[in-house]
């Protein structure tokens, strides 16, 4: 086993886990519980990362928050990522028609305008929760997919079996489904994972403005506004987070570097 | 040549209309009862009857497009329903802040891709490859997540506490916090297209003209600057997000505070000019870089 794919299973077992011991937090932890006696207890025997301005457990608050914003990254993603892939292909193959127009057109828009504000502002629309901030992250994320599944399916047009699966007699719509999609599927996918940093990101974003997990579940980012308040006298309320979530970061953005790699052989 | 400018110029113009169009039904015509919804439940008839026609919202949807037509373009977004005010007096103020922090951290992020691949040139290989290294582990980390953990730093410890106006101190934080991925991208980018243009034989041929190893950066990087200021525009794009969570974060000044303001109360006249502002002035920003792209472009090829 060379240390690359050593590299890979490592990071995909601290994610697996974190979001595994998360959900036993999440079941059987008792994360939301105060206890005044205990409030700001600085990080020592009893609690590993201290306790917060009710007496919470920073360290199973933190791991339960990344759990649950790693699994809502994880679906929000699987659906972009489907999203991205219809509207890709479709845009693709009828390349510079008015789908095509209508979909890279929304693609444009996405990159390069803020195109948060505009989610945040539909979210305090139609008001917080998390199934409303599961819609945004992936109106969010859905771009990025759509916009490589795009530029593969315009590069496969003078394909040779394209050109076969035609003479067979395919609708547009047998076309992308049984040829365009299984083609695009596996690079997209992989292409993709780099995006989850970023859904993982504006998930912590919405908790910040507080649209995402509602209190008292624990979440990433509503965890380091909360802490913020209290950075002077207790740093650990807000470091925690803070480095879990650069960690997870990093970590998805290896776990997407290497399945890379290991399909194109080293090669960027 | 007169099609490079004019397709961008013409597709912007149908963005801005879709954005018009759907930025009004998603603010006026889809929730259920925005007066309602301010209001509460318990309100009579009569209030809630007479607060709709205040604001128009009894007309038919036709007619209150028309209105906001109208509005348009005379630059006026409409009335705040919290704070019974006009909504561009809130929003301009509010997006010039946003815009500070972001433009000096673009500027900030601009020379730093310059100097880092200057350096990158003129110095060992070691050096080189250990500011690539740097470079690729801040663009792995989202933007915003960066900007709070760096944020976090500068604010507790107050690094530019020597600053003594708080206004100068506030702008010069943020735009350093902001700066820190876009900075990483760009040289990233920009240092990855130079190593290619120098490895051309007319980089070797200059050389051999004698050109010193400064005037030789300046002939690279005049055929290796296209890619990294066509990333400009997603880059400015991202800055504004990143400001905005800055802002909200560490309690700055700027959009980040009204937008979270209005999602509270439930404020969509302000929330949907919100919109309209940032959306207006970014496409006018893309299509001043499009057209600037392409002209640069052009230049060089004759």
């Amino acid at each position: 086993m060379n240390i690359q794919r050593l590299s890979l299973f490592i990071s995909l077992f601290i994610l697996l886990a974190i979001l595994v011991i998360g959900g036993f937090f999440h079941l059987w932890g008792n994360t939301t519980e105060v206890n005044l006696a205990a409030r700001f207890e600085p990080p020592g025997l009893g609690y590993p990362g201290g306790t917060d301005e009710l007496g919470r457990d920073v360290i199973s608050r933190t791991i339960q928050g990344a759990s649950l914003s790693l699994s809502l990254a994880l679906l929000a993603w699987i659906v972009s990522l489907l999203v991205g892939l219809a509207l890709g292909s479709a845009a693709g193959y009828f390349n510079r028609g008015p789908i095509d127009v209508f979909i890279s057109g929304l693609i444009t828009y996405a990159y390069t305008t803020p195109f948060i504000i505009f989610l945040i502002a539909f979210l305090g629309l139609i008001g917080p929760g998390l199934v409303n901030a599961y819609v945004i992250l992936v109106l969010f994320a859905w771009a990025a997919p759509a916009r490589q599944t795009r530029a593969i399916v315009i590069g496969l047009k003078d394909a040779g079996y394209m050109k076969a699966a035609h003479s067979f007699g395919y609708s547009a719509r047998e076309m992308i489904a049984f040829v365009v999609i299984p083609q695009v599927f596996k690079p997209v996918l992989i292409a993709s994972l780099a995006i989850m940093p970023e859904i993982i990101a504006l998930d912590a974003v919405l908790s910040f403005f507080g649209l995402g997990v509602q209190p008292p579940a624990p979440s990433l980012g509503k965890m380091i506004v909360d802490g913020m308040n209290y950075l002077s006298t207790a740093w650990w309320m807000t470091m925690i987070p803070v480095a879990v979530l650069l960690v997870i970061c990093l970590l998805v953005r290896n776990l997407a570097n290497l399945m890379k790699q290991e399909r194109y052989g080293g090669k960027d | 040549m007169s099609m490079h400018f004019l397709r961008p110029l013409i597709e912007n113009i149908v963005l801005l209309f879709i954005i018009i169009v759907s930025a009004f039904f998603l603010f006026t015509a889809l929730p259920a009862d925005p007066v309602r919804s301010m209001l509460g439940v318990n309100v009579s008839e009569e209030v809630v009857r007479s607060l709709r026609s205040e604001f128009g919202l009894d007309q038919p949807l036709w007619v209150q497009f028309k209105v906001y037509l109208s509005r348009l373009l005379s630059l006026d977004l409409g009335t705040s329903f919290v704070t019974r005010r006009p909504v561009s007096a809130d929003v301009f103020p509010s997006l010039g802040a946003s815009f500070i922090y972001a433009g000096f951290a673009l500027l900030i992020a601009l020379a730093y891709s310059i100097l880092s691949t200057f350096i990158s040139w003129m110095s060992r290989p070691v050096i080189a490859r250990s500011l690539q290294a740097v470079h690729a582990t801040l663009v792995s980390i989202p933007g915003l997540i960066i900007a709070v953990a760096i944020g976090i730093v500068f604010f507790h410890f107050d690094i530019f506490g020597f600053i003594d106006d708080i206004r100068t101190r506030q702008i010069v934080t943020a735009a350093i916090v902001l700066s820190v991925y876009p900075s990483a991208v760009l040289s990233q980018i920009l240092s990855q297209q130079f190593r290619e243009v120098a490895k051309q034989p007319f980089t070797l041929s200059s050389r051999s003209f004698g050109f010193s190893r400064t005037q030789l950066f300046r002939i690279v990087f005049k055929s290796s600057y296209l890619p990294w200021l066509a990333q400009l525009s997603n880059i400015a794009a991202a800055l504004l997000a990143g400001s905005i969570v800055v802002e909200f974060v560490f309690s700055l000044p700027g959009l980040g505070r009204l937008v979270q303001q209005s999602v509270i109360r439930s404020d969509y006249p302000m929330l949907q000019g919100i919109v309209l502002a940032t959306s207006i002035s970014y496409i006018l920003f893309n299509l001043f870089m499009e057209t600037l792209y392409h002209y640069l472009k052009i230049g060089r090829r004759s």
